[in-house]
C-alpha cells in the first residue's frame, strides 16, 4: 500500500478503458498512453488491463506504507526512491517507509505507476478507469489528492532485488524533431480545400496549451472546410482529428465526447495514440497518411512487439530465478 | 572464483591487519594466501591508508549499457560519487536491462566499460573506491 504525500491535480487511476457504452453516451476513458501503461504492468507480471496511476503533472511524492514492488514507465521525470535516481522505465522493490519522488518531466508528458496485480479499486461497468466527467470509477471517480491510499491488488511477486528496466520504442524517429502520427483520412476529408488537405499531410502542427485528456488543440496551417451546409453530429472516437470554425485541428483523446459536429479530417491510428499522450505543449506533430491495411498491420506489429517483450521478460525471470 | 581485484583486496586487508596467512574454503574452492614477513603492519598502514574497493557485479549475462542513454538519468564518469543501491548502468539482453547497482557508498574508481561489452553473471563491471 502506498500513501500519496503530494500530487498536483490530474492524476487518475486508469486501465484500458470502459468499452461498450458509447451508444449510451459514455466515453471510453482509460489510459492516454496504453503502451507505457502496458509495459509498467508487464514489468510486474500484471495483465495489461490492470489499473495503473496516470500522472500528468509532477512533482509528486508517495510513501510505501509497507515493502513492495512497483513499476514506472512513460515520461522521464527524475524519479528517485529514497533519494536514489531511477530510470524512466523501472521495476523494483521499495522498503517500508521509503519515499518515491517524481521530479520535473524532462521529456514526455505522462508517467504511469503500477503496483503488483494492479491498483485495487472496484470495477464499475467492467472497468477500473476514472470517468472524470461523470465522476465514477477509479478512486472515487476523482483525481488523486494528498492522503489517498493506493492498494496493490496482489501480493508482491518475487522480483530481482536490484531491479530492472526495459528498452521502450522511441517517441520520435532518430534525428527527427517532430512526432510522427500515422492517420487515416476521415469522413469529411474530401470536403476540405485541396490546399488544406495538402497542408494537413505535409506541414507540422504544434501542441497547444489547451491539451488534456479530452483532446489536444493544435496550432499550424489553418484548414479550410470547403463544403456548404451544417453537419449533423456524428459519433467520434479517440484519435479523431476535428476541425472547428477557426481551422485549427483538435485531436480527440481518451476522455473525448462520444458525439461531435465538427468536420473530421483524419483519424490517428490506435498504435500511435500513445505518442500523442507523451507530446508536450510546444512539441510538433506531423501526420502521415496510411491505408486501412497499413493501420491494421501497425496494430498487429505493435501486439507482436509487446508479445516479444513479454517473452524476453519471462526468460529474464527464469534466468534470475536460477541464480538466486 | 577470485579475480585479480579480489586478490588485491584480500592482500591489502592482510597487510593492513598484519595477517601473515589466510585460508578461504568454500564449496569446491580453496585459497591460501601467505605474505612474506615484512615491515611492521602498523607502519604500512600509516604510510598507505587503506582504501577499500568494492566491485559492482553483473546481475545477468548480457551487454553493458551505460546510464544516461535514453533513461532520463545523467551519465556517470570515473570519480563520480554514488550511493549504496544506486543504479550504475545495465547489463542488457535484448530489451531487458538488468540493473547494475552500487554495492556500497563510494566513488567510481574504474573506467566505464564500452557500451556493448559482454559480461557474465557475477563478473565485475565497475569498481568503486569506498570510504575506509
Amino acid at each position: 500500500m502506498i500513501e500519496v504525500l503530494f500530487i498536483p491535480p490530474g492524476a487518475t487511476v486508469q486501465d484500458l478503458g470502459r468499452d461498450g457504452y458509447w451508444s449510451q453516451g459514455l466515453g471510453r476513458a482509460g489510459v492516454m498512453d496504453a503502451l507505457s501503461h502496458g509495459i509498467a504492468n508487464m514489468l510486474l507480471g500484471n495483465g495489461e488491463d490492470a489499473a495503473t496511476l496516470e500522472i500528468p503533472l509532477t512533482p509528486a511524492r508517495f510513501r510505501f506504507r509497507q515493502a513492495g514492488a512497483f513499476a514506472l514507465a512513460g515520461a522521464a521525470c527524475g524519479a528517485t526512491l529514497a533519494g536514489r535516481p531511477l530510470p524512466r522505465v523501472w521495476a523494483g522493490m521499495a522498503d517500508e517507509g521509503e519515499v518515491l519522488e517524481l521530479g520535473p518531466m524532462a521529456s514526455g508528458a505522462r508517467t504511469y505507476l503500477a503496483l503488483p496485480g494492479g491498483i485495487d479499486v472496484p470495477a464499475v461497468l467492467g472497468s477500473r478507469s476514472t470517468q472524470l466527467r461523470e465522476g465514477f470509477g477509479g478512486l472515487e471517480g476523482r483525481v488523486l489528492a494528498a492522503g489517498d491510499l493506493l492498494r496493490a491488488a496482489a501480493d508482491t511477486a518475487p522480483l530481482p532485488l536490484a531491479g530492472f528496466s526495459l528498452t521502450m520504442p522511441a517517441l520520435r524517429a532518430p534525428g527527427v524533431a517532430e512526432i510522427e502520427l500515422r492517420a487515416l483520412p476521415a469522413a469529411e476529408h474530401g470536403d476540405f480545400a485541396p490546399a488544406s488537405r495538402e497542408a494537413f499531410w505535409t506541414t507540422s502542427y504544434a501542441v497547444s496549451q489547451q491539451s488534456n485528456r479530452q483532446g489536444y488543440r493544435l496550432e499550424g496551417e489553418p484548414l479550410a472546410y470547403a463544403a456548404s451546409g451544417e453537419l449533423r453530429s456524428h459519433g467520434i472516437a479517440p484519435g479523431i482529428v476535428q476541425v472547428p470554425g477557426g481551422g485549427q485541428p483538435i485531436i480527440q483523446l481518451a476522455d473525448s465526447a462520444t458525439m461531435g459536429g465538427y468536420p473530421k479530417i483524419a483519424a490517428v491510428i490506435e498504435p500511435d495514440l500513445w505518442r500523442i499522450a507523451q507530446a508536450r505543449p510546444g512539441d510538433r506533430l506531423r501526420f502521415r497518411r496510411v491505408t486501412l491495411a497499413e493501420a491494421a498491420e501497425a496494430a498487429r506489429a505493435q501486439q507482436e512487439s509487446l508479445a516479444g517483450l513479454r517473452a524476453e521478460l519471462e526468460a529474464f525471470r527464469v534466468r534470475q530465478g536460477g541464480w538466486q | 572464483m577470485f579475480d585479480k581485484q579480489d586478490l588485491t583486496r584480500l592482500l591489502d586487508a592482510m597487510r593492513a591487519h598484519g595477517v601473515g596467512t589466510l585460508e578461504i574454503e568454500g564449496g569446491d574452492m580453496f585459497l591460501r594466501l601467505v605474505l612474506p614477513a615484512g615491515p611492521a603492519p602498523a607502519a604500512a598502514a600509516r604510510t598507505q591508508p587503506a582504501t577499500a574497493t568494492a566491485a559492482a557485479r553483473s546481475p545477468d549475462i548480457g551487454r553493458f549499457l551505460p546510464r544516461g542513454s535514453d533513461d532520463g538519468l545523467p551519465a556517470l564518469a570515473p570519480g563520480d560519487a554514488v550511493r549504496t543501491g544506486e543504479l550504475l548502468g545495465y547489463v542488457a539482453q535484448g530489451a531487458v536491462r538488468a540493473a547494475l547497482t552500487a554495492p556500497a557508498d563510494g566513488t567510481i574508481a574504474s573506467q566505464i566499460p564500452e557500451p556493448g561489452t559482454l559480461f557474465g553473471h557475477g563478473d565485475t563491471v565497475l569498481t568503486l573506491e569506498t570510504k575506509p
